[in-house]
């Protein structure tokens, strides 16, 4: 049973960055684009995205992801292009329907901040172990046991669909039957809730006691197996960012002067 | 070196009227192999929770008498400096894979994450631990790609990291196959070879009868005897326990065949046929 | 009689990865354990007996209709399997609740299901919980509701996956009986299991399974007599078995009681013998009226036999045959034996209404073995030889009552092969044919 992720080890050197060094960058990612109200800087940072996730190879893990928030934007296009109120300029039409050019710029507005979220949120996503970013998030002062509750789901519930498996057949095997129609599902829901959450919660109650008896509530401060990802690339890119980030909220302000 | 001393240990869970543990005393030198045996309910899986002290810290109830390991008073110690000096394995391998670690390796140093212990030393005390329970080729395996034996050797390990002084396994091997058992069984043996004490509690009464120095007879909560294997299973009214002597013992005991020194009866296969031949029935040595 | 043929059938989940290659089985009426190392395909097998997989190829016929179109719901009033973990299937909130759930769904009528459910529940040993919460019970009485859930749709066939671990001897013992209670009302018994002990005093029949193929297929003695191919398998035998090979005897053992009776029968008949063969008593006219056997230490074979006359007259011959080991009477064998004297039949023996149970029905064969071992090969009928009739009742008290001290007074001969009944009074035997007093033991 493999823990549920997107994430894939493909050896890169974006895979050796820090896991709070892609958190960083997302912050700047929006925070810049937003203070400085500017779509021009939104496209740079997609460009930079799409450039980090070629080096990290999973561009191609990417693509479903476009594919899918694309649908999206194209429905924003068309009911901005066609309805918002404030459209004067036509710019072209099919057929009856005419798209404004105000509403068509509002939609380009908004796939572009779409377009960037999700770039940069999948540059973290797709190049780092959840693992690895949960303690990263343990190292700068997040409460270890909340850490352990957000990695154990990733692979906790692979092992509870395989129990679902069995408690199905082990109802099946007693004549309920699964297959048609939907009173039939619908009476079969009880059988295979009940087993789940029981079983689940015996098997939590296990795995407590197994994790105390490993000292998980011990008050010492804890140490970490794996070593820190501190190259000299993650603390430039971290200055850079961060720099980035004072320069827009001083942009900001400057701006909000005038 | 951690000797364990029970002194008048009493227990009731809570919302019962029971005691599961009823007025137990005992005394365990370090470095001993200990089977304990009964029937199902007999207190063996609540005397095992109050040496590490899960009993009363995790479940709470009513808890009378002391418990010392190593000097160290267990009901009055917190379970996680506890750890340090004695560790418990369960029976469901499964539920003992803590779900955070992606490789058996990191598996290992969880509990010495806990306890705050340096780089290098994790380093070395997983390694030692991998080597000792014979699962260092498994190191990068995902914990959950793990056979049921492999599985319980982790856990063995992962406590064994922790370098405490007594080890508790409550019927570790009832749910693996005879491989998955085996592998186990010779895996305690060796720690014991170590000196480190081990307390076991099993079904499989004819490996207990082979491992142990001493064996715990427990009934009702009540501790009937505490001694050699071949005192125990020589006990004419063991049946009354809900406990069946090893096969070979029963075999003697129906033939009348016993060590005429100390008027026991063997308790595991060489014993057997060693007595066997001395008697002068059967004749071939064993292939 | 019920039947399942599993005919050629293979399964893989993933290609080219075979988990079962082309097995081929009868399953009959025997009692069945499937043992064999975790991964070797044992529960695969019994997902396919059950329907919820499907083979990949080949067919499974039960008695003799294909089950591969029917669905694990349909195929359940048939087959039905207990699963290993009671907390993957136990959701009633009452123990009776849930163990109708199964027979409910099979179609049963509320009533029949009731009575199922409570029969079943009986046979657990649970009649007195019907309306406890699941959850508040222990972990091996769950278990014990889930084989009741089964035992309660009364389906031909009935699968076990594990049912004795984390079982003590009570709950091993009770396992057992329902195993063979289920043999005895005619339903296909299949089991998997670890626990070779177990195996070796419960099933008749023993499955062998290593990297899905059936390696072993026979009835159970059989296939634990093959401790190489079971090694290869990661198979132990059973501890008697091991023993028993361990002390050099070429057969093999399956449980305690075997091995005890064979060594204590072997005993008695090398006794026996010593006494036969040693004296010439098998002259007409010669009879036992009483026999006593001691056992003090059975033991030995440097057991050396001594014929002893304590008193020989015309009409009575008392003997003692004592077995010495090490200078010390092993066992003994007092005979007194009437000679020369005419039986009256005329005398009317009384005859008893109450004779009480059926203890032996001798078959010509059992006292043509025995005979044949004491050293008499003629005798086939009980009454040819008075002689050998008097040790052979008294070897088969001694197995009945399992004492190391028995005397038995006979005061009528049993007449061919029929057969004998007895009453016990205290420590006192009788023993009765056609309704006539013909033995008495006392068993010390």
């Amino acid at each position: 049973m493999k823990s549920i992720s997107l994430y894939e080890d493909k050896n890169s050197v974006i895979n050796m960055l820090a896991p709070m060094t892609k958190v960083i960058y997302i912050i700047a990612a929006l925070i810049v684009p937003f203070l400085l109200g500017s779509n021009t800087i939104s496209v740079v940072f997609i460009g930079i995205s799409i450039l980090v996730l070629i080096i990290g190879k999973v561009l191609k893990r990417v693509v479903p992801i476009i594919g899918f928030s694309s649908i999206i934007v194209l429905s924003v296009i068309i009911i901005q292009g066609l309805f918002r109120a404030g459209n004067v300029t036509p710019l072209f039409s099919i057929g009856p329907a005419v798209f404004y050019k105000e509403g068509l710029l509002f939609a380009l507005d908004i796939g572009i901040n779409i377009l960037n979220i999700l770039l940069s949120f999948s540059v973290l996503v797709l190049t780092t172990k959840p693992s690895d970013l949960i303690e990263g998030f343990v190292r700068i002062g997040l409460s270890p046991r909340l850490g352990y509750v957000l990695i154990s789901v990733f692979q906790i519930i692979p092992q509870m669909t395989e129990t679902m498996v069995t408690i199905t057949d082990a109802q099946r095997s007693r004549g309920m039957e699964t297959e048609g129609n939907l009173i039939t599902r619908i009476k079969a829901f009880f059988p295979l809730i009940s087993p789940v959450v029981m079983s689940s919660l015996v098997n939590t109650k296990e795995r407590a006691i197994a994790l105390e008896v490993r000292g998980f509530n011990s008050k010492q401060k804890k140490t970490f197996l794996n070593e820190e990802h501190k190259t000299m690339a993650d603390i430039v890119i971290k200055i850079i960012l961060v720099f980035a980030i004072v320069a827009s909220i001083v942009g900001r302000v400057i701006i909000w002067l005038k | 070196m951690a000797k364990i001393v029970v002194e008048h240990l009493k227990y009731k869970y809570p919302l019962t009227d029971k005691l599961a543990l009823n007025d137990i005393s005992f005394t365990i030198e370090p470095g001993e192999f200990i089977g304990i045996v009964g029937k199902n309910n007999s207190g063996k899986s609540t005397l095992c929770q109050a040496l590490v002290g899960l009993v009363p810290a995790f479940y709470k109830g009513a808890y009378g008498g002391k418990v010392y390991i190593d000097h160290v008073e267990v009901a009055k110690s917190d379970i996680s400096e506890m750890c340090k000096k004695v560790g418990i394995v369960f029976q469901n391998p499964f539920n003992q894979v803590t779900g955070s670690k992606i490789s058996v390796y990191e598996e290992i140093g969880f509990g010495l994450e806990n306890m705050g212990i340096s780089r290098t030393e994790m380093i070395e005390r997983i390694d030692e631990a991998m080597e000792l329970l014979d699962i260092s080729k498994y190191k990068d395996r995902n914990p959950f790609d793990l056979s049921g034996g492999q599985m319980q050797r982790m856990a063995i390990a992962s406590i064994i990291a922790m370098r405490p002084e007594v080890i508790i396994l409550d019927e570790p091997t009832s749910q693996l196959d005879p491989q998955g058992s085996e592998e186990v069984f010779q895996a305690v043996q060796a720690l014991s070879k170590k000196g480190i004490s081990i307390i076991m509690v099993e079904h499989k009464i004819e490996k207990i009868a082979q491992y142990s120095d001493k064996v715990m007879l427990l009934n009702d909560g009540k501790l009937i005897d505490f001694d050699t294997p071949q005192k125990i299973f020589s006990m004419d009214n063991i049946l009354e326990y809900g406990i069946a002597p090893p096969a070979f013992t029963q075999i003697c005991r129906g033939l009348g065949i016993y060590n005429k020194e100390s008027g026991l009866y063997p308790v595991t296969l060489e014993e057997a046929q060693n007595i066997f031949f001395s008697k002068g029935i059967g004749g071939r040595s064993n292939e | 009689m019920s039947k399942i043929e599993i005919k050629n059938v293979s399964f893989s989940y993933i290609k080219n990865e075979l988990i079962l290659d082309n097995i081929n089985l009868v399953i009959d009426e025997r009692s069945t354990a499937i043992v064999g190392q975790n991964g070797a395909g044992k529960t695969t097998f019994v997902k396919l007996l059950k329907g919820l997989l499907k083979p990949n190829q080949g067919d499974i016929l039960l008695n003799d209709q294909s089950i591969k179109a029917m669905t694990v719901a349909k195929l359940s009033k048939h087959i039905g399997m207990v699963f290993q973990n009671p907390n993957d299937q136990i959701f009633k909130n009452k123990v009776i609740d849930e163990v109708m759930f199964g027979p409910l769904n099979i179609g049963m009528t509320q009533a029949d299901a009731t009575k199922n459910s409570k029969k079943a529940l009986e046979m657990v040993g649970l009649s007195g919980k019907l309306d406890n919460n699941p959850y508040d019970l222990g972990l091996s009485e769950r278990k014990l509701i889930t084989i009741a859930s089964v035992l309660a749709m009364d389906t031909e066939v009935v699968i076990f996956d594990e049912p004795t671990i984390a079982q003590d001897l009570a709950g091993r013992e009770l396992i057992k009986s329902i195993i063979r209670k289920l043999r005895s009302e005619g339903k296909i018994v299949l089991t998997i299991i670890h626990d070779m002990d177990f195996v070796a005093e419960t099933f008749e029949r023993t499955i062998v399974f290593a990297k899905g193929s059936v390696i072993l297929d026979s009835n159970t003695r059989d296939v634990f007599s093959k401790g190489e191919i079971l090694k290869k398998a990661y198979l132990e035998q059973p501890s008697v078995t091991k023993l028993c090979r361990a002390l050099g005897y070429e057969e093999t053992f399956l449980t305690v009681n075997e091995f005890i009776e064979f060594r204590k029968n072997s005993h008695m008949i090398d006794l026996f013998r010593a006494f036969t063969t040693k004296e010439d008593f098998f002259y007409d006219g010669a009879f036992i009226a009483k026999i006593k056997y001691q056992c003090f230490q059975l033991k030995s074979d440097k057991e050396t036999y001594k014929n002893e006359v304590v008193k020989s007259n015309r009409k009575l011959c008392v003997i003692n045959c004592n077995g010495y080991v090490d200078n010390e009477i092993a066992e003994t064998l007092t005979v007194y034996l009437m000679m020369n004297v005419t039986v009256k039949e005329s005398i009317q023996p009384e005859i008893v209404e109450d004779t009480g149970t059926l203890w032996r029905d001798f078959s010509k064969e059992e006292i043509a073995d025995f005979s044949h071992l004491t050293g008499d090969t003629n005798s086939i009928h009980l009454t040819e030889n008075p002689v050998v009739q008097g040790m052979f009742i008294l070897k088969e008290l001694c197995d009945t009552t399992k004492t190391n001290e028995i005397e038995v007074k006979y005061t009528h001969p049993i007449y061919g092969c029929n057969p004998v009944y007895i009453k016990r009074e205290g420590n006192l035997i009788k023993g009765f044919s056609n309704g006539i007093l013909c033995f008495q033991a006392t068993a010390l």
